[in-house]
C-alpha cells in the first residue's frame, strides 16, 4: 500500500467520523468566540444598530466600546453579587438600576474623554443600558457559571465587539470623510455614501461572512491535519503488520 | 460509439441565456447610439469603462467563488451598460467605477452572482452612487453639449425637468422635445421615442413580458393622473411624469430584469402596479428629486412574497381545472 | 389573459424521414410467423377479430397496452372509433408515415375496429402544426375524414375531440391498425414495429419497419451515421430514453424513434436566470422554476404549494429553458416526492375506461364519486363524534369509579385509624395482661390485608376482642422503643395524610387495579391472588394491632425518607410481622 493511498484511506475515515470532528472543531474556540462566536455586534442583532450607527468614526468606536465595558462589565460584577437573590423581579430590577447609572456615568465620562464624537451619538448611548441588559442576560449568566468564568466571558465579549466596530469605523471613517481618529489623511476620492447607516450593515455582513470563512478554514485546516495524523498513523501499522 | 446518459428531453430550444442578454445589449445599444448623437464620444466610452469594471469583477468573484458560471451570459455587460446611461454625460469615470463595484460586488457577488441576486445590481450601484454624490448626480449638461472625453468639463449644468415637478412647477419643454430628449436629463433616459422602441423590440423578442412594464406604467399614469403634482394637472401631469426622470427607462430595463421579479404572470401585474404606487409615493414624498430605484430596491426585496401569493392562486385554479378536466 | 399555457410550438424536422418510402429491416425468421386461425371457435365476427388480436398479440404503440384488451372494452360501446397518427414531437414521423403509404392496410383496420365497436364513424387524427412537409396531408383517406388537432407540444387531443361531440370513443395508433388487418387477413403476427430513425449524425433518415428484438446499433448502421453521435434516443425526442449502449438495446413494441444526435457543449453551465419561460411554457400550470430550485438545493418542505404530482412529463420546461438546465428531471424527482409524501397517485387505466363513457355516464360517475366521497366524509365525521362521546363518556365513567373507590379507601382508612386509636385507648386504660392467644399465627405473618369491604369488620372484631383488655403498643414509638404509658396523643391526622400520600404514591408507581389497593402491599405484582388473604380475619387482635402499628411506622418512615417512589422490597420476605412481633416480645418483657 502506497502512502498515497494510505493518506486518501485516512481522509476517508476521518471524513466518516462525523462525531469525531466535532471535537476538532472546539479547538479555536476562544479565538473564535473573541472574533465571532460570542460577539455581540454580529451574534446578537439588537447590539448591530450601535455597530452600524457608531462606526462612522473611531472616535466614535472608542467611546462606544468604552461605554459598553463600563455599563457591561459593571453591571455583570453587580449581578454577581446578587445573583442569589430571590426573585426574579428583584434581579431584574437591579439589573436595570445598576445599567442605567452605569450608563449615566459612563455617558459623562465619555464626553469629557472624547468630547464632540460622544455627543453625536445622542440617545444611543442611553439605549445601550437597556440594551446592555439584554445582551448580558447578567441574572441568567451570573446565576449559571463561575465568577470568573462570566467576567472573562463578558471581557471577551465586549473585546469581540471592540475589534468589529474599530475594523468597520477604520474603513469608514477612511472612505467616508478621509480621516483617521480626525486626522485628516490625504485621499483622491471620497465616498460619503459609506457613512450611511445601510452601507454600515452591509459591512457588518461582509464581516460577517468573512469571519464564517475564517473560522470555517480554521476548522478544514484542523480536519486535514488531523487526516494525515491518522494517515500517518495506517501507515505505520500497516507496516508494522506487513 | 461513447455514449452519454442524458435526460430528456433530447432537443433544446436554440435560444440561450447568452441570447436573452443579448438582446438587451443590442436595446442598449440604440440608447448609446443617441447619447452619441447628443453627447458625442464621452457616452460610449463611459459605457466601456463601466462595463469593463463590471466583467472584471465578475470574473474575478467567479474565480474566488469557484462557482463554475458560465462567464458568457452577458449579465455582467447588462449592468456595466445600463449604468452610466443612468447618469448626467459629464460624470466622472471614478462615479461611473463606484456604482459598478458596488453592483457587482456588493448587490451580486455575494448573493451568489447571477441568477441568485435579490436585489437588481444597477439599481443598486445607482442607489449607492446617488447616496454618495448626492447633487452632482442631478446636474445635467445641455443636450447638444459635445463632453470632452477627458478632463472637466466647461458645460453650464442644469437641472432637469424631473426637479422642476418636484418644486410644483410645470417643466417648461413641449411635447416634441420631450419626445426626442431634446432636454437636459440622464444620458439615456430622455429619448422617450428610442426607449418606447426598444420596449416594443424586448416584448417582441421575449426578453421582457409585456404585463409588467405596462402594468407599472398605467398605475404610475393613473396615480399622476389622480395626483399631480405639477400646478397643470390631468393629462399633462400623466405626460410628464412618465417622461422625466428614469421611470420610462427604470420601467423598461431594471423591471424588466428577469432575476429581480416575480416569474408568473399574475405576480408581474400585482408587482408592476405596486411598483408603480411606491415609485409615485417615493416621487411625493422622497427626497431626491429621482428615488425610482430605491423603489425598485424596496420592491426586489418582497418579489418572494408576490411569487409566493401568485403560486397559491394557481394552484387553486389548477386543482379546480383538474376536476373539471 | 390565458392562465395556463397550450403547449409550445416546435421546429418539426420531420421532413426527411417523413417523404421518404418507408423500408423493411425485418428478421426473416421472425416475419414469416404465421397464426394458426384454425382452433380458434367463435360465434360472432366481433369476438373472431379480437382473438386474432390476442394471438397476434398486437400492442398499441400509442399507449403500449393490448390491443383486444382496448378491443374488448370498447365492444358494442364505442361511437367513434379514431386512427391516432398525432406526431407531435419533432422528428417522429412513424405513424403519420405509414399512414400515408400504407393507406390500404390503416382503413381495414379501421374497418375492422367498426366492426368490433358496432359502429360507423371513423377518423384519422394527425398533427397541424408542421410546417416544413414537402408531401401534403390530405383532407380524407380512403373517404376517412382526416382531422387536424391543433395547438404546440403535446397535442391536446381530448380539446379537440371535446368539440367534435363527447361520446365514447375508442382510439388506435396507426400502427396497431395495419398489424391488426395484416393478421386479420393475412395471419400474421406483429412482429414488426415502425420506427423513424433521425438526428443530426443520421445519414438516411427515413421510417423504418423493424423487426423487434433487433439491436439499436443494427437500425442505426442500416441508416448509416456521418458522425459519432454523443446521445443516442430510443423514443421521442422529447420523452424518449437516452441510451448508453447500443449493442444491446433492442427495439420493442413502443420504439417509435430511434435517434442519434450530437450536440454543442459550449452553451452549458448557465445559472437561472428567472426568466419564466418555463412556467409560461408549462401545460399543466405548474412553475418549474422554483421546483427546479428547491429540488437542487432539497427544499423539499417547500415544495407542498407547488403540486408537482400534476406533472405529465411532457419536457417542456426543460426544452425552453435558455439556459440549458435540466428541469424535466427535478421535476421528476419532485413529482415522486409529492407522490410519496402527500399527494394520491393517479389512477393509471382511469383514462383508458373515461373515454368508452356517454356523457350521461360520466356525469352519473361524477356525481356518484361525490356522493361517496362526502358520505365517506360524512362517515368518518360520524365515526369520529361517536369516538369521541364513547371517549368522554368512559372517561367519565372512569372518574366516578375512581372517585367512589377513593372515597371507600378513605372511609376505610378512616375506619381502620379510628380503630386503632379505640384499641391503643383500651389498652392503655386496662393494662391486661391475657396474652394467651396472641403469639398464635404470627410466623406466616403474612402482609396485612385490608379490603374495602373486609377492613372495617376485620377492624370491628378488633375492637370487639380489644375490649378483653390487651396493651397495644404507642403509635409514636419506634419497635425497638419501650412503651411509654404517657406518651402524648397520637398525631391521628398526621398519620393519616403519610398513609394517604404514601399509598397514592404507591397506587402510582405500580398502576395496581382498585380492589387490590391495599395500603400494606405496595410490593405486589398487579392481578397476583393474594394467598393468604382469608387468613386476616382468623388472626388476633392483638397480632392484628401490632401488624397495623408496624405497618404505619414503615410507611411513615419511609415517607419521612421522602423517597418518590417506594423500593420495592424483597418479595415474600414477612418483615413487618416478625418485626411486629419482636416489637411486642420486647414490650411484653
Amino acid at each position: 500500500m502506497t502512502s498515497v493511498n494510505c493518506l486518501s484511506t485516512g481522509v476517508a475515515v476521518v471524513k466518516l467520523e462525523l462525531a469525531k470532528m466535532r471535537r476538532y472543531r472546539r479547538g479555536g474556540r476562544t479565538l473564535r468566540r473573541l472574533l465571532l462566536g460570542g460577539n455581540p455586534a454580529l451574534v446578537i442583532g439588537l447590539n448591530l444598530p450601535f455597530l452600524v450607527v457608531a462606526s462612522v468614526s473611531l472616535r466614535a468606536a472608542a467611546a462606544v466600546t468604552l461605554e459598553l465595558l463600563l455599563v457591561h462589565m459593571g453591571t455583570l460584577a453587580v449581578m454577581l453579587t446578587v445573583r442569589r437573590a430571590q426573585g426574579g423581579a428583584v434581579r431584574l430590577a437591579t439589573q436595570v438600576a445598576v445599567s442605567t447609572l452605569l450608563t449615566v456615568w459612563a455617558r459623562l465620562l465619555v464626553i469629557r474623554l472624547f468630547g464632540s464624537a460622544a455627543g453625536t451619538l445622542g440617545m444611543f448611548l442611553y439605549l445601550m443600558a437597556v440594551n446592555g441588559m439584554t445582551l448580558t442576560g447578567g441574572a441568567a449568566i451570573g446565576a449559571r457559571h463561575k465568577p470568573g468564568r462570566v467576567l472573562v466571558g463578558g471581557l471577551l465579549q465586549v473585546g469581540g465587539f471592540a475589534l468589529a466596530i474599530a475594523l468597520l469605523a477604520l474603513a469608514r471613517e477612511y472612505a467616508g470623510y478621509n480621516t483617521l481618529w480626525g486626522v485628516p489623511l490625504p485621499a483622491t476620492f471620497r465616498l460619503s455614501g459609506v457613512t450611511a447607516p445601510f452601507f454600515g450593515l452591509i459591512l457588518a455582513g461582509f464581516l460577517l461572512g468573512a469571519g464564517r470563512f475564517a473560522g470555517k478554514a480554521v476548522a478544514g485546516a484542523r480536519m486535514r491535519e488531523r487526516a494525515r495524523r491518522e494517515a500517518r498513523f495506517l501507515v505505520v501499522r500497516d507496516e508494522r503488520h506487513g | 460509439m461513447k455514449l452519454i446518459q442524458q435526460p430528456a428531453p433530447h432537443i433544446r430550444v436554440a435560444q440561450t441565456t447568452r441570447g436573452v442578454m443579448g438582446d438587451a445589449v443590442a436595446a442598449l445599444g440604440f440608447l448609446y447610439a443617441m447619447a452619441y448623437y447628443y453627447h458625442g464620444p464621452r457616452a460610449p466610452v463611459l459605457g466601456l469603462g463601466s462595463v469593463a469594471v463590471c466583467l472584471a469583477c465578475d470574473v474575478a468573484c467567479n474565480f474566488i467563488t469557484r462557482g463554475g458560471h458560465n462567464i458568457r451570459d452577458l449579465s455582467a455587460i447588462v449592468t456595466g451598460l445600463l449604468l452610466p446611461l443612468m447618469m448626467p454625460a459629464t460624470v466622472g469615470y471614478g462615479v461611473v467605477a463606484t456604482a459598478g463595484l458596488f453592483a457587482m460586488l456588493v448587490a451580486k457577488a455575494p448573493f451568489g452572482g447571477t441568477g441568485h441576486n435579490v436585489f437588481n445590481p444597477a439599481a443598486a450601484g445607482f442607489s449607492f452612487a446617488v447616496v454618495c454624490f448626492g447633487g452632482s448626480l442631478f446636474l445635467y449638461p445641455p443636450p447638444a453639449f459635445k463632453a470632452p472625453v477627458w478632463g472637466p468639463s466647461d458645460a453650464v449644468l442644469a437641472a432637469s425637468p424631473a426637479f422642476t415637478l418636484r418644486m410644483g412647477g410645470t417643466p417648461g419643454y413641449d411635447i416634441t422635445d420631450m419626445l426626442v430628449g431634446n432636454y437636459p436629463g440622464p444620458m439615456g433616459a430622455t429619448n422617450i421615442l428610442v426607449l418606447a422602441a426598444c420596449l416594443l423590440y424586448l416584448v417582441f423578442r421575449g426578453t421582457v413580458r409585456w404585463s409588467m412594464p405596462f402594468s407599472f406604467f398605467a398605475t404610475v399614469g393613473v396615480l399622476a393622473w389622480l395626483f399631480p403634482r405639477s400646478a397643470a394637472g390631468g393629462l399633462s401631469s400623466v405626460g410628464f411624469e412618465l417622461a422625466t426622470g428614469l421611470l420610462l427607462f427604470g420601467g423598461i430595463f431594471l423591471l424588466g430584469d428577469p432575476v429581480t421579479t416575480p416569474k408568473r404572470e399574475m405576480s408581474k401585474v400585482a408587482f408592476g402596479i405596486t411598483a408603480g404606487a411606491v415609485v409615485m409615493l417615493f416621487r411625493h414624498f422622497g427626497r431626491q428629486e429621482e428615488e425610482l430605484t430605491f423603489a425598485l430596491l424596496l420592491m426586489n426585496a418582497a418579489v418572494w412574497g408576490f411569487d409566493m401569493a401568485g403560486e397559491r392562486v394557481a394552484s387553486i385554479i389548477r386543482r379546480r381545472k383538474r376536476k373539471e378536466h | 389573459m390565458p392562465m395556463f399555457s397550450k403547449g409550445i410550438v416546435l421546429a418539426q424536422h420531420k421532413e426527411p424521414a417523413f417523404s421518404k418510402p418507408a423500408l423493411r429491416f425485418v428478421n426473416p425468421q421472425t416475419d414469416t410467423i404465421r397464426l394458426d386461425v384454425k382452433g380458434i371457435a367463435v360465434q360472432t365476427k366481433e369476438e373472431a377479430i379480437i382473438e386474432i388480436a390476442k394471438l397476434a398479440q398486437i400492442v398499441d404503440e400509442r399507449d403500449g397496452r393490448l390491443l383486444h384488451r382496448k378491443l374488448m372494452r370498447a365492444q358494442g360501446r364505442a361511437k367513434i372509433v379514431i386512427a391516432d397518427a398525432v406526431d407531435d414531437e419533432p422528428f417522429v414521423s412513424s405513424r403519420v408515415g405509414p399512414l400515408l403509404q400504407l393507406t390500404d392496410e390503416v382503413a381495414d383496420g379501421l374497418e375492422l375496429c367498426c366492426d368490433v365497436a358496432g359502429c360507423a364513424d371513423r377518423l384519422i387524427m394527425v398533427y397541424k402544426n408542421v410546417t416544413d412537409l414537402q408531401t401534403r396531408i390530405p383532407r380524407s383517406l380512403k373517404k376517412i375524414k382526416v382531422m387536424r388537432v391543433r395547438g404546440g407540444y403535446p397535442a391536446d387531443q381530448t380539446r379537440r375531440l371535446r368539440r367534435l361531440g363527447d361520446m365514447p370513443r375508442l382510439i388506435v395508433g396507426v400502427g396497431a391498425l395495419i398489424h391488426l388487418a395484416r393478421a386479420v387477413y393475412e395471419h400474421k403476427k406483429q412482429s414488426t414495429v415502425f420506427v423513424t430513425v433521425a438526428g443530426n449524425c443520421v445519414s438516411n433518415p427515413v421510417n423504418l419497419e423493424v423487426s423487434i428484438g433487433m439491436r439499436v446499433s443494427q437500425v442505426l448502421d442500416r441508416c448509416g451515421l456521418h458522425a459519432e453521435p454523443t446521445r443516442v434516443v430510443c423514443g421521442g425526442s422529447m420523452t424518449g430514453i437516452s441510451i448508453m449502449d447500443a449493442e444491446n438495446t433492442l427495439v420493442t413494441f413502443t420504439t417509435k424513434a430511434i435517434l442519434a444526435s450530437r450536440e454543442n457543449e459550449r452553451d452549458a453551465h448557465y445559472t437561472c436566470i428567472g426568466c419564466g419561460r418555463c412556467e409560461q411554457a408549462c401545460p399543466a400550470g405548474l412553475n418549474p422554476m422554483y421546483i427546479h430550485r428547491f429540488v437542487q438545493n432539497s427544499y423539499y418542505a417547500n415544495l407542498r404549494p407547488f403540486d408537482a404530482q400534476l406533472c405529465i412529463g411532457c419536457g417542456t420546461c426543460s426544452y425552453v429553458c435558455p439556459s440549458k438546465l435540466d428541469v424535466a428531471p427535478a421535476v421528476a424527482v419532485a413529482r415522486e416526492y409529492a407522490l410519496r409524501s402527500f399527494a394520491a397517485p393517479a389512477d393509471p387505466d382511469a383514462d383508458d375506461a373515461e373515454q368508452m363513457e356517454t356523457p350521461g355516464e360520466r356525469k352519473a360517475r361524477r356525481t356518484a364519486e361525490k356522493q361517496a366521497k362526502a358520505a365517506a366524509a360524512k362517515e368518518r365525521r360520524q365515526e369520529k363524534s361517536a369516538r369521541r362521546a364513547a371517549d368522554k363518556a368512559a372517561a367519565k365513567a372512569g372518574r366516578e369509579a375512581e372517585a367512589a373507590r377513593r372515597e371507600a379507601e378513605t372511609e376505610a382508612k378512616k375506619a381502620t385509624v379510628e380503630a386503632l386509636r379505640q384499641a391503643a385507648e383500651q389498652a392503655k386504660a386496662k393494662e391486661a395482661q391475657k396474652a394467651a392467644d396472641a403469639k398464635a399465627p404470627t410466623e406466616a405473618a403474612p402482609p396485612v390485608q385490608t379490603e374495602e369491604g373486609a377492613a372495617p369488620e376485620t377492624l370491628a372484631q378488633t375492637e370487639e376482642r380489644g375490649e378483653t383488655g390487651e396493651p397495644a403498643p404507642d403509635a409514636d414509638a419506634a419497635p425497638v422503643q419501650p412503651p411509654d404509658a404517657g406518651a402524648a396523643p397520637l398525631d391521628i391526622r398526621g398519620l393519616m395524610k403519610e398513609l394517604e400520600r404514601v399509598n397514592a404514591a404507591e397506587e402510582a408507581a405500580e398502576d395496581k387495579p382498585a380492589e387490590d389497593a391495599a395500603p400494606t402491599e405496595p410490593d405486589k405484582a398487579g392481578g397476583e391472588p393474594e394467598p393468604d388473604a382469608d387468613a386476616v380475619p382468623v388472626q388476633t387482635a392483638r397480632s392484628q394491632v401490632d401488624i397495623a402499628l408496624a405497618e404505619l411506622e414503615q410507611s411513615l418512615e419511609r415517607a419521612m425518607a421522602s423517597k418518590p417512589k417506594p423500593k420495592p422490597r424483597p418479595k415474600r420476605t414477612p418483615r413487618p410481622g416478625p418485626e411486629a412481633n419482636t416489637a411486642a416480645g420486647e414490650e411484653k418483657q
